[in-house]
């Protein structure tokens, strides 16, 4: 998708609203000018009686009876005057309010269409990004698209066709003065558009200047109480006034430029108008200029000159804008993954791995995995980090997919099944669990929103975490999260598992989620898990043997293969790793505490 | 969502008095260039208001054909020299401006971050450091902003409006009556649709903060997401945010998208009653035609300080939120101070009299302590403990039992609620904090590097240490090797926080820190996760040569680590359960023997798992 695609599909049925806007603008900007067109008007041929001679003029002259009428009743003037700024104002107003709507809704639609499209990529996009940088993008880049559409746009049409039509009213009216008029434009357009190319490495190292700045402040903050404990504060307080100085400095030299530019293009407007005013007194003093059409240049060309000089802005704005929508292209031309189609089968039954491979950035991570499990089993994968247990866990709800090989449930390959009927179907507890910003029961019943209070606090006490939450001041109304209170490690995980107990899944994985909690709460949760399943298959991703013994099944997983798989009393028959890790356990609970 | 986290609106309604009165004390250094920068802004005003006399001149004396050649050359020159004089002025104000601006915001900032580093860590406990980085960043940029910028405009508008007046009745006063004859109008309207701007904006900003919010925790939990299926309930939540936003925008477009139309309008009234009037004074010759388009351009002109006013009138409404955020934190007070005779005798942190620390043996005597955080929360009653110098001592217990406040209150970022904590028998508040605190060494379990290299972090334990004094700190804790053995060996850049080390790394680096300061009393807290075994191996040999000759204080996790300490308390609910030597313990069978056995078993299974992975 391009820029202008991007813009266009968002934009929708208000393109036509923004055309209005535009067309809007161009005739207020046309009317505007009539007024300094009708004060030249009274002057040369209402007080000055000189003959009307161009064609607006006679127009306006005519609507008001003629000339001679409206001599001693200069009140049909004034309210001719006031229908003008009426008309303007009335026109301006439309385009402010209806600037609001296009770009806002504009950016609504931007906004949710990104937001579901960056929730609807697949898992491995969100590995690979750094999610600080994709928040910055969603934010500030989509509102530099909003600035520009909320007026910057319509303010480009409003600057040139006031220039345009202000131009050509002067050229009709007398040619070698509007030359004179017309040179300064240019002049003042490029002058206005090179500065801000510029400057705009100055805004840059402004920029970086306050990063770094912010990072001195940041670390300081942090490690305050490394900062106390070794008596540093007078260190950093020096540290941080250095940056802080050059932050000023640059930032202050940067505001020079910009004086010398305000000034400097001040004075060039002034030129403009001074070469005008000279021009125009000898053009009168030799009868080429009437009185009233001189006012009419020296206003004319107030009225052109700043917003040119304004103008060379916006057009380096401009270029920041196509930027910051460049960037927005690149995340909505991301593949989304499919969650929608495929079968929806019953997946109460054994799971089967076939000869599965799996890698990601050049590096095999699976080799020819295959397993079965039976419906109903406890099943542990145990193996050390790195070895690729949890990956299996992943491609089992399709977070990721397989390079080679079948995955099936209750018979049907996963990979004909619909994605969100299979994850709604396998319950995965993640390692590092996220908590949303708000109540501890509203995170709970995030997946099940009509659950009832009972329901909810059966899956905390399977967790764990009922005593724990009931210990807040606030309970399950405890907010939770980036903005609420900080939960541990292991708080966190037991809200995470209790969280996904409540969506009653035929499978369970627990992706190393009981990693954080100590080894006796970790035993009261697998007791509760017993009781809890009837037709449950459960998978625990472990790096203890204590919470794999008790299990069914036990794969073991080495380098990215399954070297062994059994029973507890299996594996510790027979030699290998788990027999190893177990030997040493028991021969520890032997010699006591003499080892040491 | 109704329970969803809100945040808290700061900016207060009306106009805050009581803040700008404190705003102004803080601005006091730079009073005199506020004044120069208002004498600036009237030679401005005053500029422009000449401006349209000129034209008047042009038309009224040149363009009718008076005026000698002599003369038309004199006023182009003279119009010249205005325009050379408003180049000058404006570049000198810019200049002003931007230091006012930028001297401002240094100054507050320095004052800031002082006390940012006397607040004490009661404080930090409840304040996020992204709040206190916003208040020293954008909310100082702000304020210092609208007060050089946005406040000098007034400065402007004022004498514009009034030179202005001046010129205008000096030349005609029914004129001049016309043109002011809307003003109070405009007051009445302005006042009206501000305060519906106001409004308006508020609702905007709120709006904006929860969407950034919403875009935060959606990228942020995109893989939960993904886990529980929530992709579709999360938009259909995000798509409130939006569209509310999307209303409170339009109509704050609305409002503001009516004020400056209607303002213009308004304004304009008075150039129709100036051609009407102005028109038949100049038929009937009592004025030129110079004089009425030099009225016109007055009435124009005459209005544009209260067409920005809606902009001004915004930009202070959020500098007194940022001022009143900025002022709650010079305003916090420090938990922890000296008093004012321990300052005399032993200076301040920023300003010590070195000279008068006495030297730590380190024995440390909890007598008769209570402490509480949170007022009637207590976590120790009436404690007490008694550390011979030299000793190690090993803190083991639950998280909640109270270790980890224990050695807090020895590093006084606490102090006793009741009771005293003697250091060599004295009560440490007679002392100063600065000499405590340049006696102590301190490693904290998650190692905590400043940006910078490898040598300026080690030298942070002692800034005046040589090279060959850093080198041999680094043998101390075996460090020396895997540093030369880096690319740029001591000159290593750290990264931001560390990020370029591993955590055993960063944790040697640390404790070679803690050796250069050479401390009487060393702490090891380890706080709440653990660490891996390869870790542990090797910063075990580090705390052993650390610890050695010193007062040693660790808050264990890894019991492992502690089994040499001439002392282990086990502490629950505030008090000691069990205390002897390893030995003596494990024969105890007691809380500490349960603990070291399940301990011991686990870390063996992982290191085989690891150990089989790496072979």
């Amino acid at each position: 998708m391009s820029s202008i695609s991007f813009i266009n599909k968002h934009l929708g049925k208000y393109r036509y609203l923004l055309v209005s806007i535009i067309i809007a603008t161009i005739l207020y900007a046309g009317i505007n000018l009539l007024s300094s067109l009708i004060f030249g008007f009274v002057i040369d041929n209402v007080i000055s009686q000189n003959p009307v001679e161009s064609g607006i003029i006679a127009v306006i002259a005519g609507f008001l009876g003629g000339v001679d009428a409206i001599k001693g009743n200069l009140w049909k003037v004034a309210s001719l005057l006031i229908c003008v700024y009426l008309a303007v104002a009335v026109l301006m107003s439309y385009r402010q309010r209806m600037q609001g709507v296009v770009s806002e809704k504009l950016v609504e639609n931007i906004r949710n269409d990104l937001y579901s499209h960056i929730q609807h990529l697949p898992y491995s996009y969100h590995v690979k990004t750094k999610s600080g940088e994709l928040i910055q993008k969603c934010t500030s880049d989509v509102d530099m698209v909003r600035r520009f559409f909320a007026g910057q746009l319509a303010e480009i049409f409003y600057i040139l066709a006031t220039a345009i039509i202000a131009l050509y009213i002067l050229y009709s009216i007398n040619f070698k003065l509007a030359l004179i008029a017309s040179i300064s434009l240019p002049i003042i357009f490029l002058y206005s558009y090179f500065f801000f190319k510029q400057v705009q490495k100055q805004f840059l190292l402004s920029d970086e200047a306050e990063a770094v700045m912010s990072d001195v402040i940041q670390e300081s903050l942090s490690g305050i109480r490394v900062v106390k404990a070794f008596n540093r504060e007078k260190y950093e307080i020096n540290k941080f006034l250095k940056t802080s100085a050059n932050y000023s400095e640059i930032t202050y030299k940067m505001i020079r430029y910009l004086g010398i530019y305000w000034s400097s293009s001040y004075v060039i407007c002034l030129l403009g108008i001074l070469s005008v005013v000279v021009a125009g007194i000898f053009a009168v003093r030799s009868h080429d200029l009437t009185i009233g059409n001189f006012t009419v240049f020296v206003s004319y060309q107030t009225m052109i000159l700043y917003p040119i000089r304004q103008l060379g802005r916006i057009m380096t704005d401009f270029g920041k804008v196509t930027v910051s929508l460049k960037r927005l292209v690149d995340i909505i031309n991301e593949q989304e993954e499919d969650l929608i189609s495929g079968l929806k089968c019953d997946l109460n039954g054994d799971i089967e791995y076939r000869h599965v491979y799996f890698g990601y950035d050049g590096q095999e991570v699976l080799k020819d995995v295959s397993f079965k499990i039976k419906q109903k089993q406890t099943v542990a994968i145990i193996g050390p980090t790195g070895s690729g247990k949890s990956s299996i866990a992943y491609l089992l709800s399709r977070l990721y997919e397989p390079d080679r090989g079948d995955i099936f449930i209750n018979g049907y390959n996963i990979k004909d099944l619909n994605k969100n009927y299979l994850r709604d179907n396998v319950g995965i507890v993640l390692q590092e669990p996220f908590l949303f910003s708000r109540s501890i029961a509203a995170n709970l019943k995030i997946a099940r929103p009509d659950l009832d209070e009972e329901k909810m606090h059966e899956a905390t006490r399977i967790a764990a975490v009922h005593d724990v939450i009931n210990s807040f001041d606030q309970g399950y109304g405890t907010i939770v999260g980036e903005k609420g209170v900080t939960l541990s490690g292991g708080q966190k995980q037991r809200v995470a598992i209790a969280r996904t107990l409540i969506k009653k899944t035929p499978i369970l994985i627990f992706d190393d989620s009981l990693s954080a909690v100590d080894t006796q709460t970790d035993a009261m949760i697998r007791e509760g898990l017993k009781q809890l399943h009837g037709n449950t298959t459960t998978i625990i991703i472990t790096q203890r043997i204590a919470s794999a013994k008790d299990c069914d099944l036990i794969l073991v997983v080495e380098n990215g293969r399954i070297t062994q798989s059994g029973t507890h009393e299996e594996l510790i028959a027979q030699p290998g790793l788990y027999h190893r890790v177990f030997a040493i356990q028991t021969r520890e609970e032997d010699d006591g505490e003499v080892n040491n | 969502m109704a329970d969803k986290f809100e945040e808290k609106d700061f900016s207060s309604e009306g106009l805050n008095l009581k803040v700008w009165k404190e705003i102004a004390r803080l601005f006091k250094p730079f009073y005199k260039k506020l004044l120069i920068l208002i004498l600036i802004q009237v030679v401005i005003a005053l500029s422009e208001v000449i401006m349209p006399y000129l034209n008047m001149i042009s038309i009224d004396t040149f363009a009718s054909g008076e005026g000698s050649d002599q003369q038309l050359l004199l006023f182009i020159v003279f119009y010249f020299a205005i325009i050379v004089v408003i180049g000058i002025i404006n570049m000198f104000y810019f200049n002003v401006s931007g230091k006012v601006e930028m001297g401002f915001a240094y100054y507050l900032r320095e004052k800031c971050f002082r006390q940012l580093q006397s607040l004490s860590f009661s404080y930090y406990d409840t304040t996020p450091t992204g709040w206190l980085l916003a208040r020293m960043t954008s909310d100082i940029a702000r304020l210092a902003e609208v007060i050089a910028w946005s406040m000098v405009d007034m400065a402007w508008g004022i004498p514009l409006m009034l030179f202005s007046c001046i010129v205008m009745f000096s030349t005609n006063w029914l004129l001049g009556l016309m043109v002011l004859l809307v003003v109070p109008l405009l007051a009445y309207v302005s006042f009206v649709m501000q305060k519906m701007m106001l409004k308006a904006y508020r609702g905007v900003r709120k709006a904006n903060s929860k969407i950034t919010n919403s875009f935060s925790e959606g990228i942020n939990g995109s893989k939960t997401t993904k886990t529980l299926v929530l992709e579709e309930y999360n938009y259909q939540d995000f798509k409130k945010d939006t569209s509310e936003m999307c209303a409170v925008s339009t109509k704050a477009a609305k409002v503001g998208g009516t004020f400056r139309p209607l303002v213009n309008f308004i304004s304009s009234l008075t150039l129709a009653l100036i051609i009407w009037i102005g028109g038949g004074l100049a038929s009937a010759n009592v004025i030129g035609f110079g004089t009425l388009v030099m009225f016109i351009q007055y009435a124009q002109q005459f209005y544009e300080p209260i067409r920005s006013i809606s902009m001004i009138v915004a930009d202070f409404q959020l500098a007194q939120a940022s001022g009143e955020r900025i002022i709650h934190l010079l305003n916090s007070e420090p938990a922890i101070v000296d008093t004012k005779e321990v300052i005399a005798k032993y200076g301040t942190v920023f300003a010590p009299k070195e000279e008068n620390y006495e030297k730590i043996k380190g024995d440390i005597d909890f007598k008769n302590v209570t402490f509480e955080y949170i007022k009637g929360e207590t976590i120790l009653n009436n404690f007490n403990l008694s550390i011979k110098a030299g000793h190690t001592i090993a803190l083991v217990g639950e998280t909640g039992s109270g270790k980890s406040t224990i050695v807090n209150l020895i590093c006084r970022f606490y102090e006793p609620t009741k009771g005293e904590l003697l250091i060599d028998g004295i009560d440490y508040r007679q002392r100063s904090i600065g000499w405590l605190h340049s006696n102590l060494g301190y490693v904290l379990q998650a190692p905590h590097l400043f940006s910078g290299t490898i040598m300026e972090n080690v030298r942070y334990g002692r800034l005046n240490a040589t090279d060959e004094e850093v080198y041999s700190a680094c043998k101390v804790v075996n460090a020396h090797d895997f540093i030369t053995n880096l690319a740029d060996g001591y000159n290593t850049d750290v990264g931001e926080g560390g990020s370029r080390l591993s955590t055993g790394q960063k944790q040697l680096i640390s404790f070679a820190r803690a050796v250069l300061a050479n401390p009487s009393i060393f702490v090891l807290d380890e706080a709440t996760s653990s660490i891996d075994t390869e870790t542990e191996q090797i910063i075990q040999y580090a705390i052993e040569n650390v610890m050695k000759g010193r007062t040693s204080l660790v808050v264990a996790h890894r019991l492992s680590t502690i089994v040499n300490a001439d002392r282990i308390l086990v502490i629950k609910h505030g008090t000691i359960i069990e205390d002897g030597t390893h030995s003596e313990l494990m024969a105890a069978k007691g809380y500490y023997h349960q603990l070291y056995t399940n301990q011991f078993n686990e870390e063996k299974e992982a290191r085989i798992l690891k150990e089989s992975f790496e072979s």
